[in-house]
């Protein structure tokens, strides 16, 4: 079970805590968001793996349980 | 001036740099339009002037007066600011400096002020402008014009 700080409910083991937080986001910024994300699927280096390795590696640096 | 070689017409570095792929730089800017509408938009002015402060980013700092500056660099001694941006602030800091440590204190303070919705749109907006920061930063962007 997430324990968030706001004042939501918290997300099941299991679920995908991020959809429920963007369910609760402004769905215009949540669209350009993902908009922006997919415009940039192809710029160099352009490797997947390298892409999801510095993601990781940002993801233990700043302590991102997700 | 960016340690980058570009042309020198574009009509600023920023457009120089990010220009170099059109489509993810366009896409990039109707983000930041996206969540600066989804939130108090004068709010989140302030607190970028405070992220760019930390973040040493002066393409954003030349936006804003020296006064103002001089003002938020010790914002918490300032009787200038409303509650509700001193919330903000003292949350905006920790978020630039350790997200972990922002503390469910914080969190409340700015929920009481900005309401639970509020506070979802406001981080998502500082999220995108602090990373539009941190790239100015890291890239040494000029201010533009």
């Amino acid at each position: 079970m997430t324990t968030p700080k706001l004042d939501v409910k918290g997300v099941p083991a299991g679920e995908d805590a991020a959809m429920y937080l963007n369910s609760l986001s402004d769905q215009r910024a949540v669209g350009a968001y993902m908009t922006f994300f997919l415009s940039t699927v192809g710029i160099p280096p352009d490797d997947p793996e390298t892409v999801e390795l510095v993601r990781i590696r940002n993801a233990v640096a700043q302590a991102c349980e997700y | 001036m960016t340690w980058l070689p570009l042309d020198r017409n574009a009509p600023s570095e920023r457009d120089a740099v990010l220009g170099l792929y059109p489509e993810a730089y366009a896409r990039h800017r109707e983000f930041l339009e996206a969540t600066t509408a989804a939130t108090d938009a004068e709010l989140l002015e302030l607190c970028k002037a405070r992220m760019a402060q930390l973040l040493r980013c002066r393409e954003e700092l030349a936006r804003h007066s020296p006064e103002r500056l001089a003002e938020l660099e010790s914002w918490e001694r300032s009787s200038s600011f409303t509650g509700t941006e001193r919330a903000a602030l003292l949350f905006v800091e920790q978020f630039v400096l350790d997200p972990t440590l922002v503390s469910r204190e914080m969190v409340g303070d700015l929920e009481a002020e900005l309401g639970t919705t509020g506070v979802i749109n406001f981080t998502t907006a500082l999220a995108a402008h602090e990373a539009s920061l941190r790239l100015s930063t890291l890239l040494d962007l000029a201010p533009a014009g």
